[in-house]
Protein backbone atom coordinates (compact mmCIF):
# COMPACT_ATOMS: atom_id res chain seq x y z
CA UNK A 1 0.00 0.00 0.00
CA UNK A 2 1.39 3.46 -0.78
CA UNK A 3 2.35 5.81 2.00
CA UNK A 4 2.84 9.53 2.44
CA UNK A 5 5.69 11.18 4.32
CA UNK A 6 4.10 14.03 6.28
CA UNK A 7 5.46 17.48 5.55
CA UNK A 8 5.43 20.61 7.72
CA UNK A 9 1.93 22.02 8.06
CA UNK A 10 0.16 18.90 6.80
CA UNK A 11 -2.66 17.13 8.61
CA UNK A 12 -4.62 13.98 7.84
CA UNK A 13 -7.49 16.02 6.29
CA UNK A 14 -5.17 18.04 4.03
CA UNK A 15 -3.37 14.87 2.87
CA UNK A 16 -6.69 13.03 2.38
CA UNK A 17 -7.97 15.79 0.08
CA UNK A 18 -4.80 15.55 -1.98
CA UNK A 19 -5.36 11.79 -2.49
CA UNK A 20 -9.15 12.01 -3.06
CA UNK A 21 -10.32 10.49 0.22
CA UNK A 22 -12.45 11.53 3.16
CA UNK A 23 -9.94 11.96 5.97
CA UNK A 24 -11.72 9.44 8.20
CA UNK A 25 -11.14 6.69 5.62
CA UNK A 26 -7.37 7.20 5.74
CA UNK A 27 -7.16 7.79 9.50
CA UNK A 28 -9.28 4.72 10.35
CA UNK A 29 -7.37 2.41 8.01
CA UNK A 30 -5.76 -0.48 9.94
CA UNK A 31 -2.44 0.44 8.35
CA UNK A 32 -2.43 3.65 10.41
CA UNK A 33 -3.12 1.98 13.79
CA UNK A 34 0.43 2.59 15.06
CA UNK A 35 0.34 6.24 14.01
CA UNK A 36 -3.02 6.72 15.77
CA UNK A 37 -1.41 5.39 18.96
CA UNK A 38 1.48 7.81 18.61
CA UNK A 39 -0.52 10.88 17.48
CA UNK A 40 -3.92 11.08 19.14
CA UNK A 41 -5.12 13.91 16.87
CA UNK A 42 -5.31 13.63 13.05
CA UNK A 43 -4.82 17.40 13.01
CA UNK A 44 -1.49 17.27 14.85
CA UNK A 45 1.00 15.17 12.93
CA UNK A 46 4.73 15.81 12.94
CA UNK A 47 6.85 16.33 9.82
CA UNK A 48 8.43 12.98 8.99
CA UNK A 49 5.50 10.85 10.19
CA UNK A 50 4.38 8.20 7.70
CA UNK A 51 0.71 7.91 6.77
CA UNK A 52 -0.52 4.82 4.93
CA UNK A 53 -2.78 5.64 1.95
CA UNK A 54 -5.32 2.85 1.38
CA UNK A 55 -6.33 1.65 -2.06
CA UNK A 56 -9.10 3.71 -3.59
CA UNK A 57 -12.56 2.31 -4.28
CA UNK A 58 -14.02 3.93 -7.37
CA UNK A 59 -17.73 4.61 -7.76
CA UNK A 60 -19.25 3.74 -11.12
CA UNK A 61 -22.34 5.69 -12.19
CA UNK A 62 -24.54 4.68 -15.13
CA UNK A 63 -25.27 7.84 -17.13
CA UNK A 64 -28.30 8.05 -19.39
CA UNK A 65 -27.61 9.94 -22.64
CA UNK A 66 -28.87 13.41 -23.58
CA UNK A 67 -28.99 14.50 -19.99
CA UNK A 68 -26.87 16.53 -17.57
CA UNK A 69 -25.97 14.58 -14.43
CA UNK A 70 -25.13 16.60 -11.35
CA UNK A 71 -22.84 15.33 -8.61
CA UNK A 72 -21.72 16.75 -5.30
CA UNK A 73 -18.20 16.46 -3.96
CA UNK A 74 -18.02 16.50 -0.19
CA UNK A 75 -16.18 19.58 0.98
CA UNK A 76 -14.60 18.17 4.17
CA UNK A 77 -14.52 21.44 6.03
CA UNK A 78 -12.88 21.45 9.43
CA UNK A 79 -13.57 23.48 12.55
CA UNK A 80 -11.16 26.31 13.22
CA UNK A 81 -11.26 27.55 16.80
CA UNK A 82 -9.40 30.45 18.32
CA UNK A 83 -9.67 32.03 21.75
CA UNK A 84 -8.63 35.64 22.22
CA UNK A 85 -7.28 36.72 25.59
CA UNK A 86 -5.81 39.97 26.83
CA UNK A 87 -4.08 40.26 30.21
CA UNK A 88 -5.71 37.00 31.24
CA UNK A 89 -9.20 38.18 30.30
CA UNK A 90 -11.27 36.88 27.40
CA UNK A 91 -11.77 39.40 24.58
CA UNK A 92 -15.51 38.87 24.49
CA UNK A 93 -17.78 40.38 21.78
CA UNK A 94 -14.71 41.63 19.91
CA UNK A 95 -15.36 42.34 16.20
CA UNK A 96 -12.95 40.46 13.95
CA UNK A 97 -12.14 39.81 10.32
CA UNK A 98 -10.54 36.45 9.62
CA UNK A 99 -9.13 35.83 6.15
CA UNK A 100 -8.37 32.18 5.36
CA UNK A 101 -7.23 31.56 1.79
CA UNK A 102 -10.12 32.98 -0.31
CA UNK A 103 -12.68 32.97 2.51
CA UNK A 104 -13.38 36.01 4.64
CA UNK A 105 -15.18 35.56 7.95
CA UNK A 106 -16.49 38.61 9.77
CA UNK A 107 -18.12 38.52 13.15
CA UNK A 108 -17.71 39.01 16.86
CA UNK A 109 -16.04 36.69 19.36
CA UNK A 110 -18.47 34.96 21.71
CA UNK A 111 -18.78 35.63 25.46
CA UNK A 112 -15.59 33.63 26.07
CA UNK A 113 -13.57 35.40 23.40
CA UNK A 114 -13.82 32.49 20.97
CA UNK A 115 -13.99 32.34 17.19
CA UNK A 116 -15.39 29.13 15.73
CA UNK A 117 -15.66 28.82 11.93
CA UNK A 118 -15.56 26.07 9.29
CA UNK A 119 -12.65 26.26 6.86
CA UNK A 120 -11.38 24.11 3.96
CA UNK A 121 -9.39 21.14 5.27
CA UNK A 122 -6.35 22.08 3.21
CA UNK A 123 -6.23 25.74 4.29
CA UNK A 124 -2.69 26.71 5.27
CA UNK A 125 -2.58 30.32 6.28
CA UNK A 126 -4.60 33.42 6.96
CA UNK A 127 -4.82 36.72 8.76
CA UNK A 128 -6.77 37.84 11.79
CA UNK A 129 -7.65 41.52 12.02
CA UNK A 130 -8.93 43.11 15.20
CA UNK A 131 -9.72 46.64 16.32
CA UNK A 132 -10.76 47.67 12.78
CA UNK A 133 -7.49 46.46 11.31
CA UNK A 134 -5.21 48.19 13.82
CA UNK A 135 -4.19 44.76 15.14
CA UNK A 136 -3.25 42.11 12.60
CA UNK A 137 -1.97 38.61 13.31
CA UNK A 138 -0.78 35.97 10.88
CA UNK A 139 -2.56 32.62 11.24
CA UNK A 140 -0.82 29.39 10.28
CA UNK A 141 -2.98 26.30 10.09
CA UNK A 142 -1.81 22.74 10.63
CA UNK A 143 1.46 23.85 12.21
CA UNK A 144 0.66 22.95 15.81
CA UNK A 145 2.70 19.95 16.94
CA UNK A 146 1.42 17.43 19.52
CA UNK A 147 2.10 18.23 23.17
CA UNK A 148 4.37 15.16 23.30
CA UNK A 149 6.93 17.11 21.23
CA UNK A 150 8.97 19.92 22.79
CA UNK A 151 8.08 22.03 19.75
CA UNK A 152 4.39 21.52 20.68
CA UNK A 153 5.17 22.75 24.21
CA UNK A 154 7.00 25.79 22.87
CA UNK A 155 4.21 26.66 20.40
CA UNK A 156 1.56 26.52 23.11
CA UNK A 157 3.63 28.57 25.56
CA UNK A 158 4.23 31.25 22.94
CA UNK A 159 0.54 31.35 21.94
CA UNK A 160 -0.39 31.74 25.63
CA UNK A 161 1.96 34.73 25.91
CA UNK A 162 4.95 32.96 27.45
CA UNK A 163 7.24 33.53 24.48
CA UNK A 164 9.91 30.91 23.80
CA UNK A 165 11.42 32.45 20.67
CA UNK A 166 11.71 29.97 17.82
CA UNK A 167 9.86 26.69 18.38
CA UNK A 168 12.91 24.61 17.55
CA UNK A 169 12.52 21.70 19.98
CA UNK A 170 15.52 22.80 22.04
CA UNK A 171 15.31 23.46 25.77
CA UNK A 172 17.01 26.83 25.44
CA UNK A 173 17.38 29.30 28.35
CA UNK A 174 14.50 31.29 26.86
CA UNK A 175 12.23 28.22 26.73
CA UNK A 176 13.19 27.32 30.30
CA UNK A 177 12.37 30.86 31.43
CA UNK A 178 8.99 30.66 29.66
CA UNK A 179 8.29 27.31 31.34
CA UNK A 180 9.15 28.77 34.78
CA UNK A 181 6.87 31.78 34.22
CA UNK A 182 4.03 29.52 33.08
CA UNK A 183 4.50 27.16 36.05
CA UNK A 184 4.61 30.07 38.48
CA UNK A 185 1.49 31.69 37.00
CA UNK A 186 -0.43 28.40 37.32
CA UNK A 187 0.95 27.35 40.70
CA UNK A 188 2.79 24.31 39.42
CA UNK A 189 6.15 23.14 40.71
CA UNK A 190 8.65 25.55 39.14
CA UNK A 191 11.12 23.25 37.43
CA UNK A 192 11.83 24.98 34.15
CA UNK A 193 11.25 21.56 32.56
CA UNK A 194 8.47 20.36 30.26
CA UNK A 195 7.30 17.86 32.87
CA UNK A 196 4.09 15.83 32.75
CA UNK A 197 2.03 18.23 34.89
CA UNK A 198 3.09 21.19 32.75
CA UNK A 199 2.30 19.39 29.51
CA UNK A 200 -1.11 18.28 30.82
CA UNK A 201 -2.09 21.81 31.80
CA UNK A 202 -0.78 23.25 28.54
CA UNK A 203 -2.81 20.68 26.61
CA UNK A 204 -6.01 21.50 28.49
CA UNK A 205 -5.54 25.26 28.01
CA UNK A 206 -4.44 24.93 24.38
CA UNK A 207 -5.73 21.61 22.90
CA UNK B 1 -6.04 42.30 -10.19
CA UNK B 2 -7.12 39.14 -11.97
CA UNK B 3 -10.42 38.05 -13.49
CA UNK B 4 -11.79 34.58 -13.59
CA UNK B 5 -12.05 33.91 -17.29
CA UNK B 6 -14.85 32.23 -19.20
CA UNK B 7 -17.36 32.74 -16.44
CA UNK B 8 -20.30 35.13 -16.65
CA UNK B 9 -20.76 37.85 -14.06
CA UNK B 10 -23.28 40.59 -13.43
CA UNK B 11 -22.69 44.29 -13.68
CA UNK B 12 -25.08 47.26 -13.75
CA UNK B 13 -24.96 47.02 -17.57
CA UNK B 14 -25.97 43.37 -17.69
CA UNK B 15 -24.39 39.90 -17.79
CA UNK B 16 -20.81 39.81 -19.05
CA UNK B 17 -18.14 37.25 -19.68
CA UNK B 18 -14.39 37.69 -19.96
CA UNK B 19 -13.18 35.15 -22.47
CA UNK B 20 -9.64 33.95 -22.93
CA UNK B 21 -8.27 35.07 -26.31
CA UNK B 22 -7.14 31.50 -26.91
CA UNK B 23 -10.78 30.41 -26.84
CA UNK B 24 -11.72 32.67 -29.76
CA UNK B 25 -11.19 31.02 -33.12
CA UNK B 26 -9.43 33.36 -35.58
CA UNK B 27 -10.85 33.07 -39.11
CA UNK B 28 -8.78 35.30 -41.36
CA UNK B 29 -10.87 35.22 -44.55
CA UNK B 30 -14.10 33.94 -46.05
CA UNK B 31 -12.50 30.80 -47.46
CA UNK B 32 -11.13 29.81 -44.07
CA UNK B 33 -14.46 30.57 -42.41
CA UNK B 34 -16.41 28.57 -45.01
CA UNK B 35 -14.05 25.61 -44.76
CA UNK B 36 -14.33 25.57 -40.98
CA UNK B 37 -18.12 25.83 -41.04
CA UNK B 38 -18.48 23.02 -43.61
CA UNK B 39 -16.15 20.78 -41.62
CA UNK B 40 -17.58 21.35 -38.20
CA UNK B 41 -21.20 22.56 -38.15
CA UNK B 42 -24.21 20.42 -39.15
CA UNK B 43 -26.16 21.89 -42.09
CA UNK B 44 -29.36 22.23 -40.12
CA UNK B 45 -27.57 24.19 -37.43
CA UNK B 46 -26.03 26.44 -40.08
CA UNK B 47 -29.41 27.25 -41.55
CA UNK B 48 -31.07 28.04 -38.26
CA UNK B 49 -28.07 30.09 -37.09
CA UNK B 50 -28.08 32.06 -40.33
CA UNK B 51 -31.82 32.61 -40.06
CA UNK B 52 -31.47 33.82 -36.48
CA UNK B 53 -28.62 36.19 -37.30
CA UNK B 54 -30.00 37.52 -40.57
CA UNK B 55 -33.58 37.72 -39.37
CA UNK B 56 -33.01 41.19 -38.01
CA UNK B 57 -32.15 42.44 -41.49
CA UNK B 58 -35.31 42.49 -43.68
CA UNK B 59 -34.95 40.88 -47.09
CA UNK B 60 -31.87 38.77 -46.24
CA UNK B 61 -33.13 36.23 -43.74
CA UNK B 62 -35.38 34.27 -46.07
CA UNK B 63 -32.72 33.89 -48.75
CA UNK B 64 -30.08 32.85 -46.29
CA UNK B 65 -32.27 30.17 -44.78
CA UNK B 66 -33.27 28.57 -48.05
CA UNK B 67 -29.98 26.91 -48.89
CA UNK B 68 -27.01 25.51 -47.08
CA UNK B 69 -24.59 27.36 -49.39
CA UNK B 70 -26.37 30.62 -48.73
CA UNK B 71 -26.22 29.98 -45.01
CA UNK B 72 -22.51 29.27 -45.12
CA UNK B 73 -21.83 32.34 -47.22
CA UNK B 74 -23.84 34.57 -44.90
CA UNK B 75 -22.26 33.17 -41.74
CA UNK B 76 -18.75 33.30 -43.21
CA UNK B 77 -19.22 36.94 -44.07
CA UNK B 78 -20.48 37.71 -40.57
CA UNK B 79 -17.57 35.84 -38.99
CA UNK B 80 -14.94 37.60 -41.08
CA UNK B 81 -16.50 41.02 -40.45
CA UNK B 82 -16.71 40.41 -36.70
CA UNK B 83 -20.50 40.44 -36.44
CA UNK B 84 -20.19 36.86 -35.19
CA UNK B 85 -17.32 35.18 -33.41
CA UNK B 86 -16.57 31.52 -32.78
CA UNK B 87 -15.82 30.83 -29.14
CA UNK B 88 -14.61 27.60 -27.62
CA UNK B 89 -17.04 26.97 -24.78
CA UNK B 90 -15.98 23.49 -23.76
CA UNK B 91 -12.23 23.11 -24.11
CA UNK B 92 -12.22 19.82 -22.23
CA UNK B 93 -15.07 18.30 -24.21
CA UNK B 94 -14.21 15.11 -26.02
CA UNK B 95 -16.01 13.79 -29.05
CA UNK B 96 -16.64 10.08 -28.97
CA UNK B 97 -17.26 8.11 -32.14
CA UNK B 98 -17.50 11.18 -34.30
CA UNK B 99 -15.65 14.05 -35.99
CA UNK B 100 -14.23 16.73 -33.74
CA UNK B 101 -15.93 20.09 -33.72
CA UNK B 102 -12.99 21.51 -31.79
CA UNK B 103 -15.36 22.56 -29.04
CA UNK B 104 -16.15 25.85 -30.79
CA UNK B 105 -19.56 27.43 -31.10
CA UNK B 106 -20.68 30.37 -33.22
CA UNK B 107 -22.17 33.11 -31.09
CA UNK B 108 -23.38 36.58 -31.91
CA UNK B 109 -20.71 38.99 -30.80
CA UNK B 110 -23.28 41.07 -29.00
CA UNK B 111 -22.49 41.06 -25.29
CA UNK B 112 -26.17 40.60 -24.55
CA UNK B 113 -25.95 37.09 -25.91
CA UNK B 114 -22.64 36.19 -24.36
CA UNK B 115 -24.39 34.58 -21.42
CA UNK B 116 -25.08 31.59 -23.64
CA UNK B 117 -21.37 30.87 -23.92
CA UNK B 118 -21.39 28.19 -21.24
CA UNK B 119 -20.00 24.72 -21.74
CA UNK B 120 -23.50 23.32 -21.83
CA UNK B 121 -25.05 20.68 -24.04
CA UNK B 122 -26.65 21.77 -27.29
CA UNK B 123 -30.16 23.12 -26.95
CA UNK B 124 -31.26 21.69 -30.32
CA UNK B 125 -30.06 18.12 -30.18
CA UNK B 126 -30.49 16.45 -33.54
CA UNK B 127 -31.92 12.95 -33.73
CA UNK B 128 -28.53 11.57 -34.70
CA UNK B 129 -26.52 13.67 -32.24
CA UNK B 130 -26.34 12.38 -28.70
CA UNK B 131 -24.42 13.60 -25.73
CA UNK B 132 -23.99 13.28 -22.02
CA UNK B 133 -22.97 16.00 -19.60
CA UNK B 134 -21.76 15.99 -16.02
CA UNK B 135 -21.58 18.78 -13.51
CA UNK B 136 -19.59 18.54 -10.27
CA UNK B 137 -20.17 21.03 -7.46
CA UNK B 138 -19.13 21.17 -3.82
CA UNK B 139 -21.54 21.22 -0.92
CA UNK B 140 -21.88 24.99 -1.25
CA UNK B 141 -22.84 24.62 -4.92
CA UNK B 142 -19.51 26.00 -6.20
CA UNK B 143 -18.09 24.31 -9.32
CA UNK B 144 -15.27 21.81 -8.81
CA UNK B 145 -12.75 22.48 -11.56
CA UNK B 146 -10.12 20.20 -13.03
CA UNK B 147 -11.47 16.96 -11.55
CA UNK B 148 -10.33 14.00 -13.68
CA UNK B 149 -13.07 11.73 -15.01
CA UNK B 150 -13.32 8.52 -17.01
CA UNK B 151 -16.31 7.71 -19.21
CA UNK B 152 -16.65 4.22 -20.67
CA UNK B 153 -18.91 3.19 -23.54
CA UNK B 154 -20.43 -0.25 -24.03
CA UNK B 155 -18.16 -0.58 -27.09
CA UNK B 156 -15.15 -0.45 -24.78
CA UNK B 157 -14.14 3.04 -25.85
CA UNK B 158 -12.95 5.33 -23.07
CA UNK B 159 -12.95 9.10 -22.76
CA UNK B 160 -10.73 10.72 -20.15
CA UNK B 161 -10.82 14.38 -19.28
CA UNK B 162 -11.19 16.94 -16.52
CA UNK B 163 -14.12 19.10 -15.52
CA UNK B 164 -13.86 22.59 -16.98
CA UNK B 165 -13.84 25.94 -15.20
CA UNK B 166 -17.57 25.58 -14.52
CA UNK B 167 -17.16 22.09 -13.08
CA UNK B 168 -18.65 20.56 -16.22
CA UNK B 169 -17.77 17.89 -18.72
CA UNK B 170 -19.57 17.26 -22.00
CA UNK B 171 -19.12 14.33 -24.35
CA UNK B 172 -20.82 13.81 -27.72
CA UNK B 173 -21.95 10.24 -28.35
CA UNK B 174 -22.61 8.30 -31.52
CA UNK B 175 -25.66 6.51 -30.17
CA UNK B 176 -28.17 6.87 -27.38
CA UNK B 177 -26.85 4.11 -25.15
CA UNK B 178 -25.88 4.85 -21.55
CA UNK B 179 -22.29 5.24 -20.34
CA UNK B 180 -20.37 4.18 -17.27
CA UNK B 181 -18.77 7.12 -15.49
CA UNK B 182 -16.41 7.74 -12.60
CA UNK B 183 -14.30 10.53 -11.15
CA UNK B 184 -11.03 8.68 -11.40
CA UNK B 185 -9.15 10.43 -8.57
CA UNK B 186 -11.95 10.31 -6.00
CA UNK B 187 -12.73 7.56 -3.55
CA UNK B 188 -16.34 6.39 -3.64
CA UNK B 189 -17.23 8.09 -0.35
CA UNK B 190 -16.20 11.57 -1.46
CA UNK B 191 -18.93 12.20 -4.08
CA UNK B 192 -22.53 11.30 -4.79
CA UNK B 193 -25.39 12.05 -7.14
CA UNK B 194 -27.35 15.15 -6.17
Amino acid sequence: MPSHQVGRGESVPSIAKQYGFLWEVIWDDPGNAALRQKRPSPFQLVAGDTLVIPNKTLREEELAPNKTHRFVKKSQKIAFKLKLMQMGEARADEPYVLEIDDDIFEGKTDGEGQIDVLIPCDARRGKLKLDEGREEYPVRIGRLDPISELTGVQQRLSNLNFPCGTSDGKLSPRTQAALRRFQQAHRLAVTGEADDATRALLQSLHP
Amino acid sequence: MSFERNRSFSSPLGEFMIISATDILRLSDRDAAEAWLRANVPTTDLESEAQRHEGSEPGRGEDAATSSDGSIAALSSSLVHGELVVVRVAPSARVLDGPSDGGYSALASSLEESGTAESSPPTKAEEDVHWVAVELVDEDGAPVRGEPYLLKRASGQEVRGRTDQNGRAYVRLKDASSSSFTFSNLDTKTWEAE
